[in-house]
């Protein structure tokens, strides 16, 4: 069962509250990058390819 | 493969000597360190002698980690390195003989100069024999695991704080023994233990490291 | 049998394989993930002594595994790379190093932040987190080394080889921090995690650590496709799929 009284003492954490939402949030933060980062890697790339097919047919450019 | 180790030990012997210079950097940069260390804290012999285990050891371990350089590097800048791997004796020996040469001009002196700084940190009188064998010993792994380092960020130059970095975990067990070991004689503690761990690593090293060094100056001339 | 084996190690195929897996595994992660966050913030027990800072546990001990695991992975997709020369265990390589290295950032800031209500200070030099410190040395090594050889053209075998140093390295500097540590610490400050764990507690634990084990497996596979379509950014399979097809997704 949930172990707390309300929303508030949730967020409060006993005055733990600190320690807990910084840690989570930084790590879940850090994760979420490392999720995140080959999607634009990947974006970029496509990108490139892109550019590179066009430099190729249209010669000097 | 003894004639490789002899000439391979013999040259660079001969190119140590030619170069005293060099020889000498790595032993006045230690008692320059050492100087530091009370300028920055304390004169007061107590507090020193607290210290001085760690700060002996950690500053040998610098002195090594400066004298890396000069192990492969030369010889890799004017294609001799090149000519040594290609040949068809063992290059496990002829490493060994480079990282033997080496220890002889870094790391033994270190370890016969060390009671001398031992004094002038106050280490406590039953530290010097634990200072001395465990450097001695100490000093000759730091070559053997430097080397490895060494071959390993050859092609790269000298590119700043890489070789530190990537040799610093390999020489963290033996700073441990080896500044704990004179930690425990001075505290009345049998050291054979812990030399007989430096020992081991020792052995370890010897066997391993040229054998991966060797295999580090391959991939190095591959490119 | 060995066409089979070569099959395996071609990116392409890799690449198309993932493709399909990884929106598995993606939701499968997500669940995970939601479920052991949700319970573990809100529903599991806090801990008599420490309250409920103790509920970092959910985050630490799952990155700490990974980072562990991941460095190992890292060092077998090396060694693959230079005995038997596969690319693909290369890229592998590559892709592990900073994912790994994230994971021990992780577990390291999750430690500190954690250590500052149970032992009143971010840092301590015990065995585990000096370790773990290490540990992050030894990814930061790698990855430099790799990017360093790169960024001169070079291949990156040095990483692979400086990789498998590390994991014969990683037990004997566990051990010597170890009794370094019994040696100037009487055991009075014991890392909390007590073998004998509430099943309350334990069980959101596990359902985090499955998850974690997912997020690296997601963000593995995604970063490792993202290289080989870099690398085989020139071959006909790669062109063809970058003008005939339209979605983006990793």
């Amino acid at each position: 069962m949930f172990q707390f009284e309300n929303f508030n003492d949730f967020l409060y954490m006993g005055g733990h509250g600190y320690y807990v939402w910084v840690a989570y949030f930084s790590s879940l933060g850090v994760l979420a990058f490392l999720l995140v980062a080959p999607f634009f890697r990947k974006k970029n790339i496509i990108k490139e390819i892109k550019k590179q097919r066009h430099y190729d047919s249209t010669g000097y450019s | 493969m003894n004639t490789g180790f002899m000439v391979i030990f013999r040259r660079d012997l001969l190119v140590a000597i030619r170069h005293r210079g060099d020889l000498a950097n790595p032993v006045i940069f230690f008692f320059i360190v050492i100087v530091l260390v009370p300028l920055g804290l304390t004169p007061e012999s107590s507090k020193l002698s607290e210290i001085a285990p760690g700060i002996l050891w950690v500053m040998a371990l610098l002195a090594s980690l400066l004298s890396l350089d000069s192990l492969f590097q030369n010889d890799y800048d004017d294609g001799t390195l090149e000519q040594i791997i290609i040949l068809p004796q063992p290059l496990y020996f002829m490493v060994l003989a480079k990282i033997i040469v080496h220890w002889l001009v870094t790391g033994l002196p270190l370890s016969l100069l060390a009671p001398i700084l031992g004094m002038m940190l106050s280490l406590p009188d039953a530290g010097y024999p634990a200072l001395v064998l465990s450097l001695l010993m100490g000093t000759a792994i730091l070559s053997l695991l430097g080397a490895v380092g060494a071959a390993l960020t050859l092609p790269l130059g000298k590119e700043g704080l890489l070789l530190p970095l990537i040799v610093m975990p390999l020489y963290m067990p033996v700073l441990i023994f080896g500044a704990n070991s004179v930690q425990l004689a001075i505290n009345g503690f049998s050291v054979i233990g812990p030399l007989a761990t430096i020992g081991s690593l020792l052995a370890l090293s010897l066997i391993v490291a040229p054998y991966v060094t060797a295999g580090a100056l391959r991939l190095s001339i591959q490119g | 049998m060995w066409q089979w084996f070569h099959r395996l190690a071609s990116p392409r195929w890799f690449y198309q394989a993932s493709g399909k897996f990884l929106p598995w595994i993606s939701m499968l992660g997500l669940f995970f993930i939601s479920l052991g966050l949700v319970w573990g913030l809100g529903f599991a027990p806090q801990d008599a002594k420490q309250g409920n800072s103790f509920r970092i546990i959910y985050i630490h001990v799952p990155s700490s595994f990974l980072a562990l695991v991941g460095y190992y992975i890292m060092a077998v997709a090396g060694a693959i790379a230079i005995i038997w020369k596969i690319k693909l265990a290369d890229m592998v390589m590559k892709a592990a190093a900073p994912i790994g290295a994230a994971f021990t950032f992780v577990a390291l800031l999750t430690g500190a932040i954690w250590g500052k209500p149970t032992w009143g200070t971010y840092w301590i030099w015990d065995a585990r987190i000096t370790s773990m410190l290490i540990l992050f040395f030894l990814y930061l090594g790698v990855i430099i080394l790799q990017s360093s050889y790169e960024h001169k053209g070079l291949s990156s075998k040095a990483a692979a080889l400086l990789a498998l140093v590390g994991t014969v390295n990683i037990p004997i500097i566990y051990k010597s921090v170890d009794w370094w540590y019994t040696l100037h610490q009487p055991a009075t400050i014991r890392f909390t995690e007590a073998p004998s764990m509430h099943p309350d507690m334990f069980q959101p634990l596990l359902v985090m650590i499955v998850g974690f084990y997912f997020l690296y497996a997601i963000a593995l596979v995604a970063s490792i496709r993202v290289e080989i379509l870099h690398r085989e950014r020139r071959t006909k399979w790669v062109q063809d799929l970058v003008f005939t097809n339209k979605n983006n997704d990793p």
